[in-house]
């Protein structure tokens, strides 16, 4: 792997994070020796991967114990926690109905504007809550990349 | 390295934990409360580190972990112990920040909301800066949120690989566990992130000669 047609940036990612098997490291050293190109490359993912912050999180005993606390608070009340799971549901259930009121037939509903942008509101609210449990999502970042 | 397997041993040797570990779980199982208090403050600091770094925000990343402690807890009775607790949590708070992103980035789309880059993050308040002069100390401040508001934009997926390799120190083979996905799509998504990253340090480096 001397010549600069094997130059592959993917693998000096992978040697920066010492990922590569012994025999792949050897072969990509053997290389950098004879591409100028390559170090440049590798001296440029060092520097700019060490601009990356590095932010460091400690929490006090004090800080520690308190969110124990609350994790246990809410283990005790499970009614409460599922309340608020269950709160969104109970919410979209209602602006459900009352859609299902306003657009009754053989009524004409008074549509204020400011109904017009609720209900509109409402109709985008369910679709995130619909997108939320759905698998789709998992493939989102997969369709952005092909798009 | 920092290994999966390791973030409970740091302190212990391995065999010391996992008895400990098993005794806690039982008494939990008997109902003792305190057991599992235990169980949380010798993990809560790991994986808020960790949601934190994923979500950028402290409050957000406390839920996520809230949450994790809240699914152990309800699926201790058929915890089967194939993997340790730690590693379980560390997981499941993964794959939550992962999804909680996701739900973000879907909900400003769809709500116009502001975007990454204006919104508010305290990962960079705690970073120390190093540089010897005024002038150096503004430049690389001004490069380290450069690549802060990258890091936000990248796809979830592809943040979560990259936090879990360049600021958590696991291994490709360990994050492709982690995260349930192949160890090619973790180099994949490595690779991209970093690319990613020179390019905004060659930008950032150009505009400022």
């Amino acid at each position: 792997m001397t010549d600069q047609q094997n130059c592959n940036e993917e693998l000096l990612t992978l040697y920066h994070y010492a990922e590569l098997s012994e025999q792949e490291a050897r072969e990509l050293e053997q290389h950098l020796l004879d591409c100028e190109a390559c170090r440049i490359s590798l001296d440029e993912i060092a520097a700019s991967l060490a601009a990356v912050p590095h932010p460091q999180l400690t929490l006090s005993e004090g800080q520690r114990q308190q969110f124990s606390a609350r994790v246990s608070e809410k283990i005790k009340r499970p009614r409460a926690y599922l309340l608020q799971r269950w709160g969104g549901a109970f919410a979209m259930a209602a602006a459900l109905g009352l859609m299902v009121i306003l657009l009754r037939p053989g009524e004409q509903p008074v549509v204020h504007r400011p109904a017009a942008a609720a209900l509109a509101d409402i109709e985008v609210l369910e679709q995130l809550e619909m997108l939320k449990e759905l698998e789709l999502l998992k493939d989102l970042e997969l369709l952005q990349e092909l798009g | 390295m920092t290994s999966v397997d390791s973030l409970l041993t740091d302190e212990y040797p391995r065999t010391m934990y996992e008895t400990t570990e098993k005794i806690l779980i039982d008494q939990v199982r008997a109902g003792q409360e305190s057991a599992f208090a235990q169980l949380i403050d010798g993990q809560s600091e790991k994986l808020i580190s960790l949601a934190w770094r994923l979500v950028g925000q402290r409050e957000e990343a406390e839920e996520i972990v809230q949450e994790a402690f809240l699914r152990l807890y309800r699926s201790m009775d058929s915890f089967r112990g194939e993997s340790r607790v730690g590693t379980w949590l560390y997981r499941t708070v993964s794959r939550l920040a992962i999804d909680h992103l996701r739900r973000e980035k879907l909900k400003k789309r769809i709500f116009f909301f502001r975007s990454d880059d204006e919104r508010q993050s305290d990962l960079l308040d705690g970073i120390a800066d190093s540089s010897a002069s005024p002038q150096e100390s503004l430049l690389a401040r001004e490069t380290a949120n450069q690549m802060h508001q990258l890091l936000n934009r990248l796809p979830a997926r592809q943040k979560a690989v990259f936090v879990l390799r360049h600021h958590e120190g696991l291994s490709l083979k360990e994050i492709s566990t982690t995260l349930g996905i192949e160890e090619g799509t973790v180099k994949a998504h490595l690779h991209r992130a970093v690319s990613l990253f020179r390019k905004e340090f060659r930008k950032d480096r150009e505009e400022s000669l």
